[in-house]
């Protein structure tokens, strides 16, 4: 879902639509990033908004924006994690020990710090709104 | 809270304290009840206010408790021996409170395999020390 933030619309050069009403201007951001020579429509946190958009190649670069070289196992648990989505299901940290591909222990070490953060915004899926 | 730490990448410490202890001790872990009395959050079904005085009834605990568990089941909520699973894959620490392992005489062994050390509450504030940290307690 993108995310809407009201600003001063005549500072701002990425956005793609404004309403106007009688005393504000609305201002909706949806800002964009090149990975790997293609442009994409990302949210203010860098989140993809369209998951179609997405590639392995891509993925890499973001990865690589936050650190991580990709490997088969983080390939397949992104995998994983696009399928979840794509099929509405919620995604939690719990719910990685049901992909059969890791456990959350190697989910943890493949995406060290904030694993869930930075696994669905490397698999350009929208960050999960999860407590568990 | 102490998941949704380690989620977020900040170092998590949980100490237990008091009847908190049971939450790590083996063969009790998962078999915590809810209060039925003297707990201002339970509600009846359709909202009204649980009576105190209805908690007595022989049952009710039982009844509330599979209640809430459901509940949990329901919203993907794991038990306690899983929540400390995943707190821990992530790197956080669990200590149990030396003052309440005395008190309610509870050995190491009683102790679920998640549990780092006992600590007094000093060792625990040791712990935390330092810039940035926070205390929360529940």
């Amino acid at each position: 879902m993108a995310s809407y933030t009201i600003q001063n619309v005549d500072d701002r050069q990425d956005y793609r639509l404004i309403l106007i009403t009688n005393n504000f201007k609305f201002l909706i951001i949806m800002a964009q990033k090149t990975y790997a020579g293609i442009t994409v429509d990302v949210n203010e946190e860098g989140y993809f908004t369209n998951p179609s958009q997405w590639s392995k190649e891509i993925a890499a670069e973001i990865a690589k924006e936050e650190g991580i070289i990709l490997t088969d196992k983080h390939y397949a648990i992104i995998e994983f994690l696009r399928n979840r989505h794509n099929s509405g299901e919620a995604l939690s940290i719990r719910s990685i020990n049901h992909s059969g591909v890791l456990d959350v222990k190697t989910f943890y070490q493949l995406f060290p710090g904030a694993p869930l953060k930075k696994a669905t915004k490397i698999a350009g899926i929208p960050k999960p709104a999860s407590c568990i | 809270m102490g998941n949704g730490a380690v989620m977020e990448g900040i170092e998590t410490n949980l100490f237990f304290t008091f009847f908190g202890l049971d939450a790590i001790i083996k063969n009790r872990m998962d078999k915590l009840h809810t209060a039925v009395v003297g707990n201002p959050a339970l509600r009846l079904p359709g909202g009204l206010r649980m009576p105190t005085l209805l908690g007595i009834i022989p049952g009710m605990e039982s009844l509330t408790s599979w209640m809430m568990k459901s509940g949990m089941a329901k919203l993907d909520i794991p038990p306690v021996s899983e929540f400390l699973d995943l707190i821990t894959a992530g790197g956080g620490k669990v200590y149990a409170c030396k003052l309440a392992m005395d008190m309610f005489k509870f050995r190491k062994e009683d102790l679920c395999e998640h549990v780092s050390g006992i600590l007094t509450v000093g060792e625990f504030y040791e712990e935390a020390a330092g810039e940035g940290s926070h205390i929360i307690f529940t």
